[in-house]
């Protein structure tokens, strides 16, 4: 066996850690649960059904409305609504009793969402809208829709956007614009929910996975083996980088089991339909300057969590390195995840910025995707992704650099 | 084959551990004795690396250690006092990890692990975790990765403590079976295990070698000589507050007191041969019963 392999045992061996495996196992069984669970279906008396038989009705209402959001879908859309909406009595449309009118708008509750977000400054209420809205204004609904959001842009200034400097400003109604139309449409529950629910599973796997990594290093000390390890030959060279390529390999399998297992469960289950569906086009992502299809979207989640792991894995362990103490450890890493969840009501543009170059967001592209933190460099604006992927690349060597030059030159009083 | 250290000092903080030590290691065994923090294993972690001097070399063949960095690691065998284990492992998977990681090819590994284990008598425990071993155990696969890359300069740390008198003896035979051809500094509080296996003996005070010699040496070199005197029962208190007492045996209505003295300390008193046992105490007085745990005064 190398080097690298008894390494390995090191970490397989412990009883801790095959706690720590069983309780990851448990963390995707329960997040693919949760989020298979998401989506629900209800029929016309209010019997909701969640889980796969949700997703295949869901699937089959929403079939005739896949393609492209062009005129003619949408003034399709709005003939349908309006059916709907006439044939609904008026005292079954609001309320909680309102499952006959939220049954038949399950199939065309996305284009409605949207086209509601288009038009919100002209109507009052959605109902509004859905009477009085024009076939020849439709025409309009991706003017309407960078419009909308320019305002809605320019609105949060006032609570700590005003700073913005004029580049910034057009460089935002320029990434509203660039979207690329008309959207593509359809059912996509299996991609909305896996990206959901991903930043969950990632965080507390990701703690989990610190205990592990914090003793890669750090059980050498409390093991009491340091003083043996460190006076062999190899001790400060070659299996310093034996454990630096453990904890490369245990970030690496343990992301990509957890995250591909949940993915293969997830969208096995509620479908892969919708991968090239444009990302906006679900509204919850509408004002996103984000353009891209959900794929890519998944796919940005995912490198970016793992790109997270690496940086967070090579934290904890150059801490234990450092420290010696595995508490210590998983301590730092997992409070700078989870600190700014508490810090959303900060309204300092400097500050939000300052926040918004902390690592958490690796781990939550879903939440990233709708702040708006903007950063010049050399004189380009540029977005938040666009800037903690590369910084956090760096980083992450440059914290290889330092767990091996920690374990060089560590002395053992 | 000779290890130098010269003008060797550590500090730590406000505290000196080792200061200004000199001295020159060739093949043989040497015995570090001292009471603690007399500064022993401060001294022998620099001598393996852990620890940078503060001032001072080390120097092997002529060559700074620091240099040689890993070169010198594949030349040293080092036990120390807290042993510590993978507890998950067992004795085998230990040595066979222990021999890459000195620097053994893999091809000889397995057979390199095979010798130490029978030269230890750990061949029928191979396959026990090592957190299943007793004391005697663990001391012995300690002992057996510290020679497995047969290594010129091989250091001990007490490495007797704990064991029971037969693992003792046990183990005193394996270093004086391993201390051919290789330069073997041991530090313990047995003063009967150094007396046993060390050819030369280093007596640490405060950072400092206050006597270097042969056990013939250092005992002809101590001024002070053992005397057996014959004491009432009611005087041994006195004369314990007088007198260096190396050890009371009680009788009936007197005691057996063994005193330390230069000269003679009553009258009747009876002149014993001297031992390194007295050379310690004479050396490290009163201090050296914090550490009495083996009956060094």
């Amino acid at each position: 066996m190398s080097l690298m392999g008894f390494e390995w045992k090191k970490v397989v061996t412990k009883r801790a850690n095959q706690i720590l495996l069983i309780l990851l196992a448990v963390l995707v069984a329960y997040s693919c649960s949760r989020a298979v669970r998401q989506v629900e279906w209800m029929d016309g008396s209010g019997n909701a059904v969640n889980g796969h038989a949700a997703a295949v009705k869901l699937r089959r209402e929403k079939e005739q409305w896949t393609g492209v959001l062009d005129q003619t879908t949408l003034e399709k859309a709005l003939a349908h609504l309006r059916e709907i909406y006439s044939t609904t009595p008026q005292d079954l449309q609001q309320g909680e009793n309102n499952w006959p009118l939220r049954s038949r708008l399950q199939g065309i509750q996305d284009i409605a969402d949207l086209l509601g977000l288009a038009f919100a400054d002209t109507y009052d209420t959605f109902e509004e809208m859905v009477e009085k809205l024009q076939p020849e204004d439709l025409s309009r609904f991706y003017e309407k829709r960078v419009e909308a959001l320019s305002v809605q842009f320019f609105e949060e200034g006032n609570w700590g956007y005003a700073n913005y400097t004029e580049n910034e400003k057009q460089y935002i109604v320029e990434q509203y614009q660039s979207a690329r139309t008309p959207f593509a449409v359809g059912y996509q529950e299996g991609w909305v929910q896996v990206t959901e629910q991903l930043p969950s599973l990632m965080k507390y796997a990701l703690i989990l996975l610190s205990f592990l990594l914090a003793g890669i290093f750090s059980d050498e000390f409390s093991w009491k083996t340091d003083a043996v390890y460190y006076n062999t030959y190899y001790g400060r060279t070659k299996s310093t980088i034996a454990k630096l390529w453990i904890g490369f390999l245990a970030i690496t399998v343990i992301y990509w089991l957890c995250v591909g297992v949940f993915s293969l469960v997830v969208l096995g289950s509620l479908g892969t339909e919708g991968a090239a569906q444009t990302l906006q086009s679900d509204a919850s992502y509408w004002s996103t300057r984000y353009n891209m299809t959900f794929l890519q979207y998944y796919l940005l989640t995912v490198g970016s969590g793992y790109c997270g792991f690496l940086f967070v894995g090579y934290l904890v362990m150059w801490i234990s390195a450092k420290t010696r103490s595995p508490i210590l450890a998983v301590l730092i890493p997992s409070l700078l995840l989870l600190i700014p969840m508490f810090l959303h009501e900060i309204y300092s543009l400097f500050l939000r910025k300052v926040i918004g170059l902390l690592p958490h967001w690796l781990l939550d592209i879903p939440q990233a995707m709708h702040y708006v933190y903007l950063y010049q460099v050399g004189g380009q604006v540029t977005s938040l992704i666009s800037i903690i992927l590369p910084l956090y690349s760096c980083l992450t060597l440059l914290l290889v650099f330092l767990c091996y030059r920690e374990y060089r030159y560590k002395q053992i009083a | 084959m000779e290890l130098t250290i010269t003008e060797l000092t550590k500090d730590f903080r406000k505290t000196r551990a080792v200061s200004q030590v000199n001295y020159t290691f060739q093949s043989g065994v040497y015995g570090l004795l001292g009471v603690n923090g007399a500064g022993k294993t401060t001294l022998m972690r620099m001598i393996t690396t852990l620890l940078k001097p503060t001032a001072g070399t080390i120097t092997w063949d002529g060559q700074d250690v620091v240099q040689m960095d890993k070169d010198y690691r594949r030349i040293l065998g080092y036990l120390p006092q807290d042993f510590g284990i993978y507890p998950d492992f067992t004795v085998q998977d230990y040595l066979l990890y222990m021999a890459p990681l000195k620097g053994i090819r893999p091809v000889l590994a397995k057979a390199r692990a095979e010798e130490m284990l029978r030269m230890t008598g750990m061949t029928q425990h191979r396959k026990l975790k090592m957190k299943a071993l007793s004391g005697g155990m663990k001391r012995r696969a300690g002992i057996a990765q510290a020679v497995i890359n047969d290594p010129k300069i091989l250091i001990l740390d007490e490495p007797t403590a704990g064991l029971d008198p037969s693992e003792r003896i046990r183990f005193r035979n394996l270093i004086s079976e391993l201390a051919t051809d290789r330069v073997v500094l041991l530090s313990t509080h047995i003063v009967s295990d150094v007396e046993s296996m060390a050819g030369q003996i280093i007596l640490m005070k405060n950072g400092k070698f206050v006597m270097t010699g042969s056990s013939e040496e250092l005992i002809r070199n101590c001024p002070d000589r053992g005397w057996l005197c014959d004491v009432p029962k009611k005087q041994v208190n006195d004369c314990c507050l007088k007198y260096r007492v190396s050890s009371i045996k009680t009788m009936a209505d007197h005691a057996k007191l063994r005193i330390l003295s230069r000269e003679m300390p009553m009258p009747g008193a009876v002149l014993e041969e001297t031992t390194l046992e007295d050379v310690f105490l004479s050396c490290f007085g009163e201090r050296s019963g914090d550490e009495s745990d083996h009956g060094v005064v």
